[in-house]
């Protein structure tokens, strides 16, 4: 993301008044960083806040749906968008934290506050994986078109392996892996409560929850792309050999990257199977490998609010036309990313940033001839 | 004084086609050395061998009496090796600001990091530029930040891969006075250079390399009078 001289003047401004971890908020590669849109964002996360209180139960626990992906798409961001490695991974590290919240919850129950315990080790095991194959990947100096088909690869491994896993045999504990069925019946995330345990359903607790865990995790990203290591990733998209050629190891901050960005695709995976309480093998299918990399691609894939915007228009338009739209929902969202790759290669947020920024120069200097 | 460089018999194949060979190479500590060669000479494999791009098929390579031959790159920079290619090696969709800033994060931090990059600008001559996308600037000012980019890490030696290569003379000359620059101030510098107005600008030796091999080393004064050197340049001879 290019910077302009604005930069210096906000870097002057931050520094003295906020903590050097909240000065990075704002930074040269984010987009966003005036007063005007940190209004823009507060009033945002106001209005979600209050969405509930004008909304049905069913739309709000839709909408929650909706935010259930944004980690995963968020990820993608920080793995394809800024670090440069494309990944179609992401699916595979949703269905394995899926499923083992399913595997750890239906032997060992939701009190005590264990669906808390069991998102935990649930995200930790992506990030377990994430961490061995991309040593392997990154180590092994996979990269480019590569990188994508070992991913791709990986993900349809899984989902064809837990797809075969409908006989009694495939159970671990008392969780019965049900093959293309899918897992179901796990509980919800539950809240250990003094008056008693609290089930986050697929309403309004669980919508806020998600709405929380969304701004925490983009804010938390922001500080982390504009920060050094953030700086690094962005060189290693832009020039590896002359990040290397700085005294980088490019590999380790790729690797960090790619667990990162596979952990949050967990912690969609796990959202997910709290929501609906199921999760089954077609969430780690090729549809479900491409999806993510359409949603990014789209919103635009170097920014991360640009990906958030993207990543819950899509989700919406997918959703309608899946309802309105039937079978041509795939081919609407194909068109869509070759309309996008083709004539906005950008991204949809970042081309229409671009196209403001265009229109009011050329008024500026309307007006002052 | 003990060599900043040195290398012992270097050697590198690639299948059957010897591009280095027994390469005994020795660089003094504050020296501006350059390399020429006829193209193919092995100047380039060389460079690359000396920054771990390319593992050598035999030998060894030290660096401030540390052998250094099977360390990584990033590794080799973190020593005190740093180097500007040929091609620019910018990251061109930022600014020059933030180019800069990459480098010198890498081993400054908080507001040291603004105070060396204001630094580096006026050594490179591009302060107002400061905010424009590295991508713009013109070929000689790209050369130039990608020079701010090598110093920012603070090496002891500088690697110039053609650094006044697409230059106009008097930016050749600009360049030359900040090798110059560097230089005094402490930094040993290795250049590859077929230029010879630079090289006679700025070297303190000169070393000729042909069929991956050292033909002859010296000062420079010593180099022009050298009628085999001008042999191969001219390709009258076949000296091997």
């Amino acid at each position: 993301m290019a910077a302009t001289g604005r930069d210096a003047v906000i870097r002057e401004a931050s520094r003295g008044r906020l903590p050097h971890w909240l000065g990075l908020l704002n930074g040269p590669q984010t987009l966003g960083r005036g007063p005007g849109f940190w209004i823009g964002f507060v009033l945002s996360v106001l209005a979600a806040a209050a969405y509930p209180l004008f909304s049905d139960g069913w739309t709000v626990g839709n909408t929650a749906y909706f935010f259930t992906w944004i980690f995963m798409a968020l990820g993608l961001c920080l793995i394809w968008g800024y670090a440069g490695a494309l990944s179609f991974g992401q699916a595979a590290f949703f269905g394995l934290s899926g499923y083992a919240y399913g595997v750890i919850t239906l032997n060992f129950g939701a009190a005590h506050g264990l669906t808390l315990a069991a998102l935990l080790l649930s995200v930790g095991l992506s990030s377990a994986v994430a961490a061995l194959l991309g040593y392997f990947l990154f180590y092994g100096r996979i990269s480019g078109v590569f990188l994508g088909i070992v991913t791709l690869s990986v993900t349809l491994v899984f989902s064809t392996f837990m797809a075969q896993t409908a006989g009694p045999e495939w159970t671990i504990g008392t969780a019965r892996l049900n093959g293309y069925n899918g897992m179901t019946g796990m509980p919800p995330l539950t809240v250990p409560w003094f008056g008693g345990d609290i089930p986050l359903y697929a309403d309004v607790p669980l919508y806020y929850v998600l709405l929380v865990s969304v701004v925490l995790c983009y804010l938390g990203l922001r500080i982390l792309v504009n920060s050094r290591f953030g700086n690094v990733l962005v060189a290693i998209r832009e020039n590896p050999q002359r990040a290397e050629m700085l005294g980088y190891d490019i590999r380790r901050y790729q690797l960090i990257a790619f667990v990162v960005g596979s952990s949050l695709a967990g912690l969609s995976g796990v959202f997910y199977t709290t929501w609906g309480q199921y999760i089954t093998p077609s969430s780690m299918g090729l549809t479900a490998a491409a999806m993510p990399i359409v949603w990014v691609a789209v919103g635009g894939r170097t920014d991360l609010t640009a990906t958030l915007i993207g990543t819950l228009f899509v989700l919406a338009v997918f959703q309608n036309l899946t309802i309105y739209g039937s079978q041509y929902a795939l081919v609407f969202m194909g068109a869509l990313l070759i309309a996008i790759v083709l004539f906005l290669p950008q991204g949809l947020v970042p081309g229409l940033v671009q196209a403001v920024g265009r229109l009011s120069r050329g008024k500026g200097r309307k007006e002052t001839t | 004084m003990n060599p900043i460089l040195l290398t012992k018999d270097l050697q590198k194949n690639f299948g059957g086609v010897q591009v280095a060979r027994n390469v005994n190479f020795a660089m003094r500590s504050g020296e501006i050395h350059c390399l020429i060669g006829p193209n193919g000479a092995g100047k380039s494999t060389f460079f690359k061998l000396i920054l771990g791009e390319h593992q050598p098929s035999a030998g060894s390579i030290f660096f401030s009496g540390e052998e250094i031959t099977n360390y990584p790159s990033f590794q080799r920079i973190q020593k005190g090796i740093s180097v500007k290619f040929q091609v620019p090696g910018i990251f061109k969709e930022l600014t020059v600001w933030q180019n800069l800033q990459i480098a010198v994060q890498q081993h400054l931090e908080g507001s040291e990091i603004d105070r060396e990059i204001e630094q580096v600008l006026n050594f490179i001559d591009l302060r107002s530029q400061a905010y424009e996308r590295a991508g713009a600037l013109s070929h000689g000012q790209q050369q130039w930040l990608e020079i701010g980019m090598a110093i920012s890490v603070k090496p002891r030696l500088l690697l110039l891969d053609e650094p006044t290569a697409g230059m106009s003379p008097e930016e050749t000359f600009k360049t030359g006075e900040m090798v110059h620059r560097l230089n005094q101030e402490g930094m040993s510098i290795l250049a590859v250079e077929h230029d010879m107005t630079f090289v006679r600008q700025i070297a303190h030796q000169v070393t000729v390399l042909h069929f991956g091999e050292i033909f002859a080393q010296g000062s420079i004064d010593q180099i022009e009078a050298n009628d085999a050197v001008a042999e191969i340049y001219l390709g009258t001879s076949d000296v091997k």
